[in-house]
Order: structure tokens, then sequence, then C-alpha cells
């Protein structure tokens, strides 16, 4: 610090009205934490959670074997010690209304997102009904059993009333999103048990709310009429549907709202948060369920907001919303750790360790019961093993904390009883649960497969089935929900998607991720180097020997290398989750693969239709757009680009680029190819990888909308090189294209015609 | 449609194919129209319309393998233009489950049927052989037409005859390896052994739980 007042020093005025007014030199340095200290605390924190979580993964098998969830609440339980030692008070413990306003939506909002809709909706059903029923099944056999208990009168715990039971069954049975996320994030289940989980941990927060007021206002009522029950159900549906139905319409206004937002690219990502977050306030606020409604309006903003923002845009959204939940789960493990500290406490054996006996039974009988029962209807019934991870898999975690920390004492004299037992409760699943879980499953796993290692041929072969299987399959609706799935797509194209969506043209699935995956996958292989520097002249000469020769057993461990490498990657329905890493979802890998078996289809339609382009060559240069054959030059020269700029096009270079295809297009093929770029560098505008900031932000998309037609088309029918326009509908695809010009939209024709007075100036465009 | 399902199945129950009950049928059905845009025949167009469908490698083989004259029953080789509802059946009838309650001789037949309809999978010209050709152009297909791969794929194609071969005839030594198509038509050694032993392996039942989905309401019965 430096100089202190001086009292001493000249300059000390009398006020007229007497008392001595010290004047202090000005100070040089000062502290004044209370200024800062809200915003201050809450940034240590935040810091210190990270920290930690950078401390866990320094010794690499550490996250293997404990989940984060635990390391984080020992965090917590060191630190709430540390505080309170330091300080002989109790450290803060965590307001409910800090959990549920701000470290809760997040979570929720970040699964709801990247939840598998398909999938979720597969099995809604099956998940409605583990939530709703099931809940009900625990809240009350964990009430009415613990009630028996509070009978006995040796354990002193008479006067808990029944209803105060029933309470607090129903805050207990809660299934917690946030702690099931932590822990199946570990052991990678499948993506359908994921759901079943993780679903019902969503869903049941209807019940729960509805339950855990309606014993609490029945707590404080003095009779109970039978009018008051049926309000309670009646009340259930309310806050399910309503809160849905808020997320659903804010989720549309979201849609909306993006779909004019192209001229202010770089606040997009904020509408989605925003919105999202209004939806759970909202339904707070009518004390409906918020959960529900921000998993609502995530899932029906995904597929519109999608398409409407820019690419860096919806890349921000993604990252963003994974740095917050990540954030918000570290805060409650952590502050679940700090809250235990403290004098909160009542112990009493019986009640503990039968709440905890209960819960587990109760979880076991319900998944069994219920599983019976809805096997019958499910087309692929639930084995024993996924029984057993559902129902072991039924964490509790913060929103039974935050329950039960708002207890109102009135009501529940025994209040830190109830805590008690409820953080034993969660500390047993969190930690014992989830700890020992991955070895049970993993155990559990082991006894079922049990081979040696399959002959190649096997490998083919069984590779082979499981796609005849996934296809017929598909052939035969076998997962059953095709008619309500083609009514909503229908309704979608028809009204929605023509609302929602700025500049909608129909284009199919594929078409639609073909556009990002020509930019991952550039990306990519610019990366990962994926150069072959001679081209591979085997492929040139047609197989004019059929000589085989013995492999040696070298060459075979090669072929099972390469094999589990890249045999086509079957549509799993089975692939198994991971939520901290943003995994490409199914459909990009699968339009990946056919990204890449696209331009293998495009090398053989060169192959058939060499001759013909000859005749072709007048025609394509007439045209502003792509050609099949540029098109084949795209993949080299993507590949051969220096990795920070995808600057298209130094004719100079492309004498070198021609002699290192990668696509080993046959050497008639390749010279023509050379020919015709030397006429028309139209490669110029291709893929220009630009910042989508500024007004180049359309073109870009528009200019990537022209290779669209390529993939659908070129999947179904050998291409021939003809020229391509714009973006097709699907219902054009079998049509002639070059007779048609239907939609390239006026800017693409601006453009392509731009660039080609540009052809015969600087090759080097600066981008 | 207007024709009596049960007829239809009654028909099929004759055919030995027992396992298939009505409601399956009728799932079926459905599906068959929805596929057909109502129609009584499909035909290979119509396979477009399932989008799934799309992000199959081999798709082109499965389609060819509804209209393969062998696996309908209905000649040695060729493909039909169009097929009905039966024949549509038919090839289901291949994914049906293995019951329990079968004896040895069923078991075997119904066996062999599920092997015939792969082998007729893999072989593209209709010939009874699966050529080496003909193998090697599976596993392209199957492998993600990686460019720089198709020597690799050749060699796979290669490695993994060599290995179906040697399985069987291992005990006599270096066989000269001739390239002449291996023919796979009779219950023959190597492919057939394999085959057998992969699909033993591999659960060949899919079973034609024909999706009555979760809620087993009236709309199954709704118009179409």
């Amino acid at each position: 610090m430096g100089t202190g007042p001086d009292p001493s020093s000249s300059g000390t005025l009398q006020p007229p009205n007497g008392t001595p007014f010290q004047e202090t030199r000005l100070q040089v340095f000062t502290l004044d934490y209370p200024h800062v200290q809200i915003p201050f605390e809450i940034t240590l924190w935040i810091l210190l959670a990270s920290l930690a979580k950078i401390g866990f993964h320094l010794y690499y098998k550490l996250p293997l074997i404990v989940p984060e969830s635990c390391l984080l609440i020992l965090v917590g339980l060191l630190l709430g010690g540390i505080i309170s030692g330091a300080e002989e008070k109790s450290p803060p413990a965590m307001k409910s209304d800090v959990f549920f306003l701000y470290l809760l939506p997040p979570i929720v909002l970040d699964a709801g997102y990247f939840m598998p809709t398909r999938l979720f909706f597969e099995n809604f059903g099956t998940i409605f009904w583990y939530a709703v029923v099931g809940t009900l099944w625990n809240s009350i056999g964990i009430g009415i059993s613990l009630f028996g208990i509070c009978q006995i009168e040796i354990f002193g715990l008479t006067d808990i009333t029944l209803l105060q039971c029933l309470l607090f069954g129903s805050l207990i049975s809660a299934v917690d999103p946030v702690a099931v996320l932590a822990v199946f994030e570990n052991i990678h289940v499948n993506e359908q048990l994921y759901i079943l989980v993780f679903g019902e941990s969503l869903l049941n927060d209807a019940i729960t709310v509805v339950l855990y007021n309606l014993f609490k206002t029945f707590c404080q009522m003095r009779t109970i009429e039978t009018i008051d029950i049926f309000a309670g159900i009646a009340k259930f549906f309310i806050v399910g549907i309503g809160g849905v139905l808020i997320g659903i319409f804010l989720g549309f206004v979201a849609a909306f709202t993006t779909r004019f937002t192209h001229k202010i690219r770089v606040i997009e990502p904020l509408f989605v948060f925003l919105y999202s977050y209004l939806s759970y306030v909202t339904a707070e606020m009518f004390h409906l369920s918020g959960i529900m409604a921000i998993t609502a309006c995530a899932m029906t903003m995904n597929k519109y907001v999608e398409e409407n923002v820019s690419q860096k845009s919806y890349t921000t959204i993604k990252y963003f919303m994974k740095m917050l939940s990540s954030v918000s789960e570290t805060l409650i493990f952590i502050f679940m750790g700090v809250s235990t500290v403290g004098k909160n406490h009542e112990w009493n054996w019986a009640f503990v360790s039968f709440t905890l006996l209960f819960c587990l039974i109760w979880r076991a009988l319900g998944v069994f019961v219920l599983t019976q029962i809805i096997n019958m209807f499910r087309t692929i019934p639930l084995t024993f093993k996924d029984q057993f991870i559902i129902a072991y898999g039924g964490l509790r975690g913060a929103i039974c904390f935050s329950l039960v920390f708002l207890l109102p004492v009135a009501v529940i004299p025994r209040k830190k009883l109830f805590i008690t037992a409820t953080i034993v409760v969660i500390f047993f699943t969190v930690f014992i649960q989830g700890i020992t879980i991955r070895p049970l499953v993993e155990f559990l796993d082991v006894k079922r497969a049990n081979k040696k290692q399959p002959a190649v041929s096997e490998e083919i072969y069984s590779r082979f089935f499981d796609h005849v299987k996934a296809g017929i399959e598909d052939v035969c609706g076998h997962w059953g929900h095709n008619f309500w799935k083609d009514k909503f797509k229908k309704f979608d194209n028809k009204f929605l998607r023509r609302l929602l969506i700025r500049e909608n043209q129909p284009k199919s699935s594929i078409v639609s991720l073909y556009k990002k995956l020509e930019i991952k996958h550039a990306i990519e292989m610019a990366e990962s180097g994926m150069i072959s520097t001679a081209p591979s002249s085997a492929s040139l000469n047609d197989y004019v020997e059929d000589k085989v020769t013995p492999l040696s057993t070298g060459e075979m461990e090669n072929i099972r290398e390469i094999l589990t490498k890249n045999l086509y990657q079957i549509r799993h329905r089975t692939m198994s989750y991971n939520r901290h890493s943003l995994a490409a979802d199914a459909n990009e890998k699968q339009a990946k693969e056919i990204l890449i078996r696209h331009r293998h289809s495009l090398r053989e339609s060169v192959k058939k239709s060499n001759s013909l382009s000859r005749d072709k060559m007048d025609t394509t240069k007439a045209t502003r757009f792509l050609s099949l054959p540029k098109d084949t030059k795209l993949p080299e020269k993507l590949r051969i680009r220096n990795k920070t700029s995808f600057k298209v096009g130094d004719s100079s270079d492309s004498e070198l680029e021609v002699g290192t295809t990668v696509l080993n297009l046959k050497p008639r093929a390749g010279k023509i190819l050379r020919g015709q770029r030397q006429e028309q560098p139209l490669q110029q505008f291709r893929m220009e990888w630009r910042n989508e900031v500024g007004d180049h932000d359309g073109r870009a998309d528009r200019r990537e909308a022209a290779d669209q037609p390529q993939a659908s088309i070129g999947f179904r029918q050998p291409l021939l090189s003809r020229p391509r326009f714009g973006t097709l509908s699907e219902e054009n695809l079998t049509e002639d294209v070059r007779s048609t010009r239907p939609m390239p939209p006026p800017r693409l024709v601006r453009w392509a015609s731009e660039t080609e007075r540009h052809t015969n100036k600087s090759q080097n465009n600066p981008y | 449609m207007g024709f009596n399902l049960g007829l239809i199945w009654l028909h099929l129950t004759s055919l030995c194919l027992q396992t298939v009950t009505l409601e399956q049928i009728e799932h079926l059905h459905r599906r068959f129209k929805q596929i057909s845009g109502d129609q009584p025949t499909i035909r290979k167009e119509s396979f477009d319309s399932i989008p799934d469908l799309e992000f199959n490698p081999i798709r082109s083989k499965i389609v060819r393998a509804f209209f393969d004259k062998r696996n309908l029953r209905q000649g040695p080789c060729g493909l039909a233009d169009e097929i009905n509802f039966e024949d549509f059946l038919t090839i289901m009838s291949y994914f049906r489950p293995i019951e329990m309650n079968m004896d040895e001789e069923q078991l075997d037949h119904f066996r062999n049927e599920k092997l015939k309809f792969l082998f007729h999978m893999y072989d593209s010209d209709n010939d009874g052989k699966i050529t080496l050709q003909e193998y090697r152009k599976v596993v392209e297909e199957l492998l993600s037409r990686n460019p720089h791969l198709d020597e690799s794929a050749r060699s796979i194609a290669d490695g993994a005859m060599m290995e179906a071969a040697s399985i069987c005839v291992g005990q006599m030594g270096v066989m000269p390896w001739q390239p002449a198509p291996v023919s796979l038509s009779q219950p023959a050694p190597a492919a057939q052994l394999s085959q057998t032993r992969c699909m033993r392996e591999s659960r060949l039942n899919t079973s034609l739980r024909c999706g009555r989905g979760l809620t087993s309401t009236p709309r199954c019965t709704s118009a179409f």
C-alpha cells in the first residue's frame, strides 16, 4: 500500500461546524474489495472449477476410473472444509435459486439441442412410460415404505407424517439429468440406452414438479378433498403439456427470427440462447416444467436454425453451448460438495439407511416390472442387460439436492433429517454407482462376445450381411413409425419450412449435408495430409492379369487393418454416446461416405464418358457453371492446398496437380481434363473457404449450392458430363438437367460472370 | 387394394411360411402400399422413395435382390421387372427367424434358403458362380471407395478367397491357385463353409417383428 493518510501534514481543515475533518492525501494504491466482491467471487469459483477439471486429466487414467462428478464433489468437500475451518461460519450453500435459474438451464439446453431426435421419438413411448409411471411408482413406493418404517417406535421417527414421507419420496425419486449425463458419458453406452435413461430424466421433471408442489401444498392444507386430488392430476397434464407448448412456440419464434438475420451474422448465436432461456424462465414463471420447455425449444430450434444460420454461427452455437454446460455442471458438483459441509445435518441411522435401501429396491423393481409391460409394445424388447443399466443408471443428483433445500421448515420440522438422507443417497449413487457402473457394464459385455479373430472373409461377409439387414429393415419399415414421420415431413415441407427457413429450396438431406461436408472434408483432407504423390499406375490399367499370389501373414495383418479402418460404416443404431465432444452426428458420417463414394462414381463416369466429353467441351465453355469433370479436379486441388488458405486455381500449379491425381483417372481422361482446364480455368471460383463475414456470405452459400446436384445425381445414376446448374430439388433429379436452368439464384450468375472476366487476369485471386 | 390378406396368409402358410403372422402381413402390406404408391406392383424405381436406403453401400444389390428371379422362385436366372405383394412377401420371408420347434431337416432347408439368398446377392451376373471379379466388386463396394485403396481392395479380395479356400483344403498343402472362377454353386467347400460359419455367428434372425411401434393403436387401420 502506498502512503497512507498523514494526519499531521498540513491542510487539516476545520469546517465551521466543528468536527475535525481529516483530509487524506491522494492514495496511490487502494483496495476496494466490496465493490467487486460478487463478480470476483463468481469468477474465482468458475476458474477454480475449470482448473480442477484440468487437474483431473493430468493423470490420464483418473477420469476412466472415477467419473468427473465424483472428483468434483470431493474438491467441493475439501473446499467446504477449508472455508468452514478457516472462517468458522457455514460456507455458502448453493442457493436453490442460483441452481434452478442459472446453473441448470445450460445443461438441459445443451442436452436438448444435441439430442438425437430420431431416436428420441422412436423410443418416446418407452421414455414416457418410464418417466411418468416409473416416477410415480418410485415416489409412492418410497413414501409409503418410509412411512411404514417411521411407524416403528424404536427409530424415533414417529412424528413424520405420511404426507411428509410422500413429499420426501417424490423429491428423492427424481432421476437427475445432470448426474446421468456425467456418468453415462464415461461408460459409452449405446445411444438407445442413453436416450432411454436420459430422456426419462428429462421428462420426469414434469412429474417431480407436480408431485413436489402437490404434496407441499397438501402438507400445508388442513383437509384434503377429492377435488384436490383431481386438481393434482389435471395439474400434471398442464405442467407437462404447457411446458412443451411454450418451448415449441418459442422455438418457432427463434427459427423465424433467424430467417432474417443474414445481415447480422455476428449475433446469430445469441438468439438461440436468448430464446431458449426465455422459454425456461417463462415456464418457471407459470410454475410449469421449465426443463421440458427448454428441451422442446431446443429440439424445435435445432432443425430450422441450422439451415438459416451461417456455418460459423453454427459452430459458435455448438461450442458455446458445450462450454456453458460444462461449466455449469462443474459448478453444480463443486457446490454440492461445499454445501454438504455445514450445520444442516441430523443423523438417524434408520431413516438414512432405509431411504437408501428403498431407493434402490423400488428403482430396480420399477424398471423390471415396467419393462415387462412395455416390452410387449416394443419392436425391440429390452434385454436384461439393458434393464440393469437403466435401473443402475438412475442416479440422483443436484435436483434432489436443491429441492430438499427448498423445503419450508415450517411445514417439515425435520428438514435436517431429510437433507442428510438426501445427501447420503446422492453421494451413494454418484460415487458408488458412478464408479462401479463402468466395470459392471464391461463385465456384462464381456460375457457375450468371445470371438477369436475372424477370418478376413468372415469380416467381409458379416459386414456385407449387416448392410443387407440394414437395407431390409429400411425396406420393410422395421422401425414402424414411418406413418407419422412421413406425415410430419409432409406438413413440415409444406408449411413450416417455407415459413421458417430463408431461401428455402427443398433439398434432399444428402444435398444439404453434402454442402457442409464438402467444407469439412476439404479441411480434414488438407489437415491430415492425405496426398499420394504418385499415381497408382496399377489401377490405371485394366486388370490384365488375374494372377493371385498367396499373401503373407504380414500382408494379412495389413489387410485387416485396412478393413477395420475403411469398411463402409453401417448406419449404426447403436452408436456410442459421448457428450463432451462434438461428434459428427450420424447423418454426417454417412454423408461423408457418400461424398467419398461420389468422388469414385465421378471417376467412373469420367471413364465412361471420355469420348463424350470431347464434344462437350465446346458447350461447357459456354456455361458458367460447373460441369462434371471440373468437379473431379476439386479434391486434388484441395489436398494440395497449403493448409492456411484454400485458394483455388493457380494454373501454374495445375500441371503438377494433374500428375498427382489421387482419383486415378485414366490417362486419357487426365489429358482431357488438362486440356479443359487450360481453356476454362473456371475452377477459380470453386469452393472459396472464406470467412463468412461480410456480404460474400450469401454468395458463399449459393456457390456451394452449385455443387449439390452432383451428390444426388451421382448417387443414383452414373453421371455423364453434363453441365449442372444451381440447386436441384429432389423431384427434378431424373430430368434432363441441361435443358433446364431452373434455379441458379441470380447472385451466382453474377458471380460467375464476374469471375469469368477475371479468368484472363491474375490467377491468384487474393482471398 | 382389395384382396383378402387372410387368403394370402393361408397361401403363404402352405408355402411353409408358417412363422409369419397375420399381423405381420398386414404391416408389410401397408409398407408395400407405401412404397408402391398404391400401385399393385413395385418397380425398381419405387425403392428410391426410401430415404434411409440411400446411405447403404450395397443398395443396388439389395434392390436387385428383390427382383432376382431366383429369389422369387420364378426361374433359374434373370430379373423380373416388377413384383407384386406376394413376391415382396417371398423375399421378406428369407428373413424370418428360425423357430425353435423345427426339426433338423427343416432347419437345414431354412439355412440353405438364406444362404442361397445371400449367394445370389454376390453373384451379380446370374451364372450361379461367384467369380473372383464379382467378389472383388463386393469388397470394393464395402470399402469406403477411397480411391487409393483400389489396389488394396484387390488384395483384400484375393486374400479372402485364399483364406476361404485354405480353410477347407488346408491339409492339402499349398494349392496352386488358378485364376479360374471359383465355383460356389454347389454346397461348395470353402466359401460355403466360411459363409455358414459366419452366418451362424452373426445372428441371421432379422425377425419380422414388423414394427407395431410403441402404441398398438388404431392408427394401424387408418386409411392410406
